[in-house]
């Protein structure tokens, strides 16, 4: 979870893709299809021959300029993914408590449940507020309903005893923990 | 210490509501950070790379010991003809199409969200699957290994494999398992159906 926009993402895979596809259609039209381009080859002659600056357009300094700008972009775009993480769960005034405060506070309300082999949380900010995502591992073939029901409750429980009013996320996982942890069985 | 009045923590105000509805998108759908981000890198470089080089074997510039291709090379295979040519543009309108299909599929995780009061929460298939089928088998009277179920998005498909000369409850199992399905509550219908398979 990160403040990255995903309608961005999107948008920029559909505009890429977009132009990766005309760009392919136009090399393999032009050498198997030459009529088929023929209604739109006036357009694109006229877009060589276009001189913005008064001088002929020199193709090697146009792509080499557009590639690097598109690299200027590609490097902001990879910098800036996934911010927004934070160790401080709760900010008031000169009062923050850190992200293992939290998950202490909140084993603690989750008490000793059989099924719950592990609780780790990851507070994030986005704007102004601070949000939480809580992961639960649990056993695998665990009795779910009950330990959503108390892991939802403990959840609750700590914003109210942290006094803060930050969405939480409760994400029940099972995952590579679940799948070595040993069966606890009465044999 | 703050105490809440139980009563005042339901009544969220729909701003809340609405933060906890986006947190819980997020987490249905992948992201495509690292999607995005390579398109753009590949993009790049396919678009700075011919005119650097054109330019590089202009300003007679070379690096040591490396054989850069020159002006003559970018320019044979930009205009070439016949099999290449095609060849080229096919792999450029591949990259293309998979690109659009990034941007336009769902991007779906295997998850689920259930209906909690005041919070968000996810639930992993493979969780979800393994919960109903430990259910489903106890319902059938059967070992937690005798009964397999696959969660899609709005159905819960419970197998149950009898051991040789029994049979198993399957009827049982369906109900229990739509107890289970009942108690935590997804958003959005979950059918549960179950079937005996037969060797």
């Amino acid at each position: 979870m990160s403040r990255s926009s995903r309608p961005l993402n999107r948008i920029l895979l559909l505009v890429l893709g977009i132009a990766w596809l005309a760009a392919g259609a136009w090399l393999v039209l032009r050498q198997a299809l030459p009529d088929a381009l023929a209604p739109v080859q006036p357009a694109l002659d006229a877009a060589a021959a276009l001189q913005p600056l008064g001088i002929p357009l020199d193709w090697a300094i146009a792509s080499a300029a557009a590639g690097g700008a598109l690299l200027v972009l590609a490097i902001v775009h990879t910098a800036t993914r996934g911010r927004g993480r934070t160790g401080d769960a709760a900010v008031a005034g000169s009062v923050v408590v850190d992200r293992a405060a939290v998950r202490d506070v909140l084993r603690q309300e989750l008490g000793d449940h059989p099924d719950v082999l592990d609780v780790s949380v990851q507070p994030w900010r986005r704007r102004r507020a601070a949000a939480w995502r809580v992961v639960v591992h649990t056993r695998t073939g665990a009795a779910l309903d009950r330990v959503v029901d108390r892991a939802a409750e403990a959840a609750r429980a700590t914003r109210d005893a942290l006094g803060t009013d930050a969405p939480i996320l409760v994400h029940i996982a099972g995952g590579l923990r679940a799948a070595v942890a040993s069966d606890r069985r009465a044999a | 210490m703050i105490e809440t009045d139980p009563a005042e923590r339901t009544a969220l105000p729909t701003r809340d509501a609405r933060a906890l509805r986006r947190l819980e998108r997020r987490e249905l759908h992948r992201s495509r950070s690292l999607s995005a981000s390579v398109a753009l890198w590949a993009t790049a470089l396919a678009l700075a790379a011919p005119g650097a080089l054109v330019l590089a074997d202009r300003a007679g510039l070379a690096i040591p010991g490396v054989q850069l291709p020159g002006a003559d090379a970018v320019a044979s295979l930009a205009g070439a003809a016949g099999p290449v040519g095609i060849a080229i543009g096919g792999a450029a309108a591949a990259i293309g199409l998979v690109l659009l299909v990034l941007a336009l599929a769902p991007g779906r995780r295997q998850r689920h969200a259930l209906k909690r009061d005041g919070i968000a929460v996810i639930v992993d298939d493979r969780v979800l699957a393994n919960a109903i089928s430990r259910t489903a088998a106890r319902a059938a009277r059967a070992t937690p290994d005798r009964a397999r179920t696959v969660v899609g998005r709005g159905s819960a498909a419970i197998t149950l494999r009898p051991a040789t000369g029994f049979r198993l409850d399957a009827a049982a199992a369906r109900e229990a398992g739509t107890t289970l399905v009942e108690h935590l509550r997804p958003r959005g219908a979950m059918r549960v159906v179950a079937k005996e398979e037969r060797a």
